[in-house]
């Protein structure tokens, strides 16, 4: 459980997103995305690795050209993933909230107004 | 692939072994402390209508996951929810604690979790293909 906690707080790659979100427009190739992004092919070929074999991103070929977009699939395994995070998220909480309700004492009255921080 | 329909929404619940009010508090007070995020930062949801739920890296940025839409404790809480990208993609969450024999349940319902797909799709398809790997 801790390597999975510890990589979905690792991974939420700007760079990923960016692609995402144009490929979410129209199907583009290499150079069109890196074009539109502040990196490199190379690098955008890399991030559409990652994308591909996470089952994201489809390759297609016309002609000479490949063109990436989204995999329809996707939505169906986005929602599974949130899902998922969701279901992992709440057991930590689980976990969280019955150590601490007992080791924390009695309960106080919640905040409810600006501002002053905690930590 | 532009207007993208309605999708059900998300939802998910667990009993927690406590008292509603100390579930209620502890979900949000100490959000920081528990929320599975690794090592990217600190977060923090600021206890009041309108407050923003914030995320500080360790690297000193502060970003905005979403923004507090009804702070109603010890009951429930809503906010909109965008990690990773733009509010104009925002879902929204609402979380329940509700009083069960020995404790509260508490339920998160996620709606319009597809526009943050961007995001979200990055966030945990890049986790799971990482976990494939490792």
């Amino acid at each position: 459980m801790a390597d999975r906690v510890e990589l979905l707080g690792a991974f939420s790659d700007p760079t990923r997103q960016a692609v995402l979100n144009l490929l979410r427009r129209r199907p583009s190739t290499v150079g069109e995305l890196a074009r539109r992004l502040p990196v490199s092919r190379p690098a955008v070929s890399q991030h559409l690795q990652v994308l591909r074999s996470a089952g994201l991103v489809e390759e297609e070929r016309r002609g000479t050209r490949h063109y990436f977009r989204l995999n329809p699939k996707s939505l169906a395994d986005l929602r599974e993933h949130i899902d998922s995070m969701w279901r992992d998220a709440l057991a930590v909480f689980s976990d969280f909230a019955a150590k601490e309700s007992t080791s924390d004492g009695k309960p106080r009255k919640a905040r409810t107004h600006p501002p002053k921080r905690a930590r | 692939m532009a207007n993208q329909e309605k999708q059900e929404p998300i939802r998910q619940s667990v009993h927690v072994d406590c008292p509603l009010e100390d579930a209620f508090r502890l979900f949000t007070e100490r959000f920081g402390d528990w929320w599975p995020a690794g090592d990217a930062g600190a977060h923090e949801i600021e206890p009041w209508t309108e407050g923003k739920i914030i995320e500080r890296t360790v690297a000193g940025d502060e970003r905005e996951w979403g923004t507090v839409t009804a702070w109603e404790p010890p009951d429930r809480i809503e906010f909109t929810w965008h990690p990773g990208t733009g509010a104009d993609r925002a879902g929204t969450v609402e979380v329940e604690f509700t009083v069960e024999a020995d404790g509260t349940c508490v339920t998160v319902t996620h709606s319009n979790w597809h526009l943050a797909s961007a995001g979200l799709v990055c966030f945990a398809g890049a986790a799971r293909e990482m976990m494939v790997a490792a």
